[in-house]
């Protein structure tokens, strides 16, 4: 019950956010904290499987460049392109993991990072699809007669998928489906004992993970009012894993959501030279894998281990009783 | 009928026979201890039974129904459940959410219904944590059940591994080295707790090392090395047969 | 098509491919042995390519030195890289990848505002061109050819050793060769250093062909990931088939199908994923739980 009360009271927080952040660029980075987030938590469900995808940017884009081309394009209704977003990229998804994953995880792994690629290619070649210039003019969400354009309401949209996405994510992973995968994910000899059909959940879970992927690109589609195929680049599907990664690997939701928070908002305090941020991105990731490789959520689990140490110390300087 | 029929079994790799030409029967509600030396292919056959490895030749039947060539997760849901020789469980999870997990094939409602988490899904969840709770008290773990799998003594895991192929409800049990790792005391508690599943109807079949356990459990033993079967039989008889005897010491140096 | 245009496209394919091939063979051996994906193969080609620049462009050294400079700064890299960052992530397959991804991404980047996103070229080592039967090459292709052949079957040559047998004896099984007396900690700096090494090496043998630019490394590891599904995982003979092939069906692609080469590739991917998962020489490759 605590958590619940807890979870409410950070809810309600977050909705009165926009009223105390004025500054509409801090709102700007929440809303990308929470797109992050959202791909995050798709890469983590993959990850709960034990499946590493390198390709979560090559999903959002089909989801983004499917949104803004339907509602370019046959003029169809946003909140109808949205969801069309998330289908097409989950069927994309469907195609191409339904024949890689009978490979293995590593195939799955090295399909993912090409067929990203590809789709960066294909963007940027096909005309059609704007080419390396973008698509560009893409409208902003309409929903009835409401128009999405200030900060503060697209805020709120992100918000709401956000909250969407766990709340599903959450279902899945408390029901037989989520304890499946993480059968799958502690021992797949001992899944497939138990009758766990590992290609079909290990399948179900890319599709889903890629259907919320396709989604967040539409929004991020309409938000950007416009797309360039560059930043769905290798280098963004692997941003996607530090998040997740410098959260908690083994926190499937809090992990990304921390992680974003924490990889949007850091740069923004050290307010690095943009070219730089590779660089300090990927010191940083080297010293947390060596250093604290179950993410920062896990620095609670490590406390009573922290304490020890410190009464340790305490006690070689005298400042704890020994006797006690 | 026999309820597993091997016939003609034989599990190549690369140029070596891990098992070569096996015809085995085993029949319903019986404990059959397999035994013979390291790498005489015992782990072998079991990882063919539950599926891992399609056999080169020849088949495995479970009630006349052919298995051989399926994929573990098929042959679970046939009703064949397994342990591993080196403990594999779900480490990272509690005891009871070990066994719930292995509940994973008795579930009936829908996905949808699990997805929205409904009544009708929620009474099965129910009823699978009280199967859960019921398997744990028999094993005798109800005490550890919020317990990591990762922080129970090896002694324990090896009981819970036996537990978690509980859950799955099958016909057919293989234990492979079960005792490893336990003291006497728990020994004797898991050959009690195994003599009670074979009353209640489930058919065993072990791999053990502890020759003393064996004896005492089964009624009857199959004996192989190098992949063949050498003997078979009642235990006296196994006890006295030459070919053992010398798969075991080796063959004496006149 | 004309004759001579199928022999130029065959030349130049066997070229690329390879290249292709010396670097998958460096990662295959990586991934074999140490069961990691080393992301950074990519960055350490590059790398290379930019010392035998240093080299043999700015100071006017000899190829040859620059040919086993690069060989050796890169094999030193991947020996660091392997003892100060890839032991210590022992929480598995992930976390691993993972720190490659991490020095690789921060490799690139360094190369990117040093050497700007400009092409280098290097003046020919050895001038002029070959004409045989009506085809003409350029003489550094062919040495690249021969180059490449000599780096493959040194390698073949090297795992005949007793290190080489070493690794073998690793790849097969850790605890075993542990049990023979071989030192797996050792075994893994050397293989990761003769892998690495073997991308630096191909970066300076593609410098007089292709030149040197500073996100080359990217492009090369994409071509290369193909190679190794295609070969199968972990399987040498595989990426080395694997690479003439994709170097074969890149060159004569962009003959006929110009920049929707690798699409065209990854579809022919995909058909043959599905009837032979495992790649064309290879097993389905398990991550180690």
């Amino acid at each position: 019950m605590r958590k619940k009360s807890l979870i409410a009271c950070a809810l309600i927080l977050l909705v009165l956010l926009p009223l105390v952040v004025k500054n509409p660029y801090i709102l700007h980075l929440v809303i990308y904290t929470c797109m992050y987030s959202v791909l995050g938590m798709s890469f983590s469900m993959m990850w709960k499987n034990r499946l590493i995808t390198a390709g979560t940017a090559g999903f959002w884009a089909v989801g983004g460049y499917t949104s803004a081309l339907l509602v370019t394009k046959l003029a169809v209704p946003f909140w109808l392109a949205m969801p069309a977003g998330g289908v097409a990229s989950a069927l994309f998804a469907l195609f191409i993991f339904s024949i890689a994953l009978r490979g293995g995880p590593l195939v799955f792994f090295s399909v993912s990072l090409v067929s990203a690629f590809i789709v960066m290619e294909v963007l940027g070649t096909v005309s059609f699809f704007g080419g390396w210039e973008g698509l560009l003019d893409i409208p902003g969400p309409r929903i009835g007669p409401y128009l999405f354009f200030t900060k503060t309401s697209f805020y709120y949209m992100v918000l709401a998928i956000l909250v969407l996405n766990i709340l599903a994510f959450h279902a899945l992973y408390t029901s037989r489906i989520g304890r499946a995968w993480t059968a799958i994910g502690s021992s797949t000899r001992l899944a497939e004992v138990q009758g766990v059909n590992i290609y079909r959940y290990r399948l179900a879970a890319s599709v889903i993970g890629c259907f919320w992927a396709g989604v967040i690109g539409s929004f991020y589609a309409h938000y950007q009012n416009l797309l360039i195929p560059t930043t769905f680049s290798f280098l963004c599907s692997i941003y996607v894993q530090m998040y997740a990664l410098i959260g908690g690997l083994n926190y499937f939701i809090a992990g990304p959501i921390v992680g974003s928070f924490v990889m949007v908002f850091l740069p923004e305090l050290l307010r690095a030279g943009q070219e730089y941020q590779p660089i300090f991105f990927g010191a940083l990731l080297i010293l947390i894998i060596i250093f604290l490789p179950g993410g920062l959520l896990s620095i609670g689990e490590r406390l009573p281990w922290l304490g020890r140490l410190g009464g340790r110390i305490g006690r070689r300087l005298r400042l704890v009783s020994t006797k006690s | 009928m026999a309820l597993l029929e091997i016939r003609n079994l034989s599990q190549h790799f690369g140029g070596v026979a891990a098992v070569s030409r096996l015809d085995l029967d085993i029949f319903d509600s019986e404990i059959l201890g397999l035994i013979g030396p390291n790498g005489a292919g015992k782990t072998t056959l079991f990882n063919v039974i539950s599926g891992f490895y399609t056999p080169s030749t020849g088949s495995v039947a479970l009630k006349g129904e052919r298995v051989s060539g399926l994929r573990p997760d098929e042959i679970a849901k046939k009703g064949i459940g397994r342990t591993f020789q080196q403990t594999v469980l779900f480490m990272r999870s509690s005891v009871f959410d070990n066994v719930v997990t292995g509940f994973h094939m008795n579930y009936t409602s829908g996905l949808m219904n699990q997805f929205l988490h409904t009544r009708s899904a929620k009474d099965e969840e129910n009823g699978i944590k009280k199967e859960a709770a019921r398997i744990l008290e028999f094993m005798g773990l109800s005490a550890l059940k919020d317990e990591l799998a990762q922080n129970l003594p090896h002694g324990h895991q090896r009981t819970l591994g036996i537990c978690v192929a509980l859950a799955a409800n099958p016909q057919l049990l293989l234990l492979d080295e079960p005792l490893t790792g336990m003291n006497p005391t728990e020994t004797l508690t898991t050959l009690d707790h195994i003599r009670q599943l074979k009353d209640r109807g489930i058919t065993i079949i072990i791999v053990e090392h502890n020759m003393k356990a064996v004896m005492s459990l089964c009624e009857r033993l199959v004996v192989l090395n190098h992949g063949e079967k050498i003997a078979e039989g009642k235990c006296e008889e196994i006890q006295d047969n030459k070919a053992v005897i010398e798969a075991y010491l080796g063959k004496e140096r006149r | 098509m004309e004759l001579g245009l199928f022999f130029q496209c065959l030349v130049n394919g066997v070229a690329i491919g390879g290249i292709y091939a010396v670097v998958a063979a460096g990662l295959t051996l990586v991934l074999g042995t140490m069961k990691i994906m080393n992301f950074a193969q990519g960055q350490f080609y590059m790398l290379g390519a930019f010392v035998g620049y240093g080299l043999c462009e700015v100071l006017h050294l000899p190829y040859a030195v620059g040919l086993i400079a690069a060989f050796v700064a890169m094999a030193l890299l991947g020996a660091i890289l392997q003892r100060f960052v890839i032991r210590y992530t022992y929480e598995g397959f992930f976390h691993t990848v993972l720190a490659t991804i991490a020095f690789a991404t921060i490799v690139g980047q360094i190369s990117v505002i040093t050497f700007g996103k400009t092409d280098r070229f290097m003046s020919p080592v050895v001038k002029g061109r070959t004409v045989l039967g009506g085809i003409v090459m350029s003489n550094d292709k062919l040495l690249l050819i021969v180059l490449g052949v000599i780096l493959i079957a040194a390698l073949h040559y090297f795992m005949k050793t007793k290190i080489g047998k070493a690794v073998r004896a690793v790849t097969e099984n850790q605890e075993t060769a542990g049990l023979q007396g071989i030192n797996s900690r050792q075994i893994f700096i050397i293989t990761m250093a003769v892998g690495c090494g073997l991308a630096g090496i191909a970066g300076a043998l593609i410098l007089p062909v292709l030149g040197a630019r500073a996100d080359m490394g990217v492009s090369i590891f994409i071509k290369i990931l193909l190679v190794i599904i295609i070969g199968g995982m972990g399987s040498m003979p595989g990426a080395l088939l694997a690479a003439l092939i994709i170097g074969l069906i890149e060159s004569f692609g962009y003959q006929f199908v110009g920049g929707y080469n690798e699409l065209v590739l990854t579809c022919s991917l995909l058909p043959l994923l599905y009837f032979r998962p495992g790649g064309l020489l290879g097993k389905p490759f398990a991550i180690p739980e």
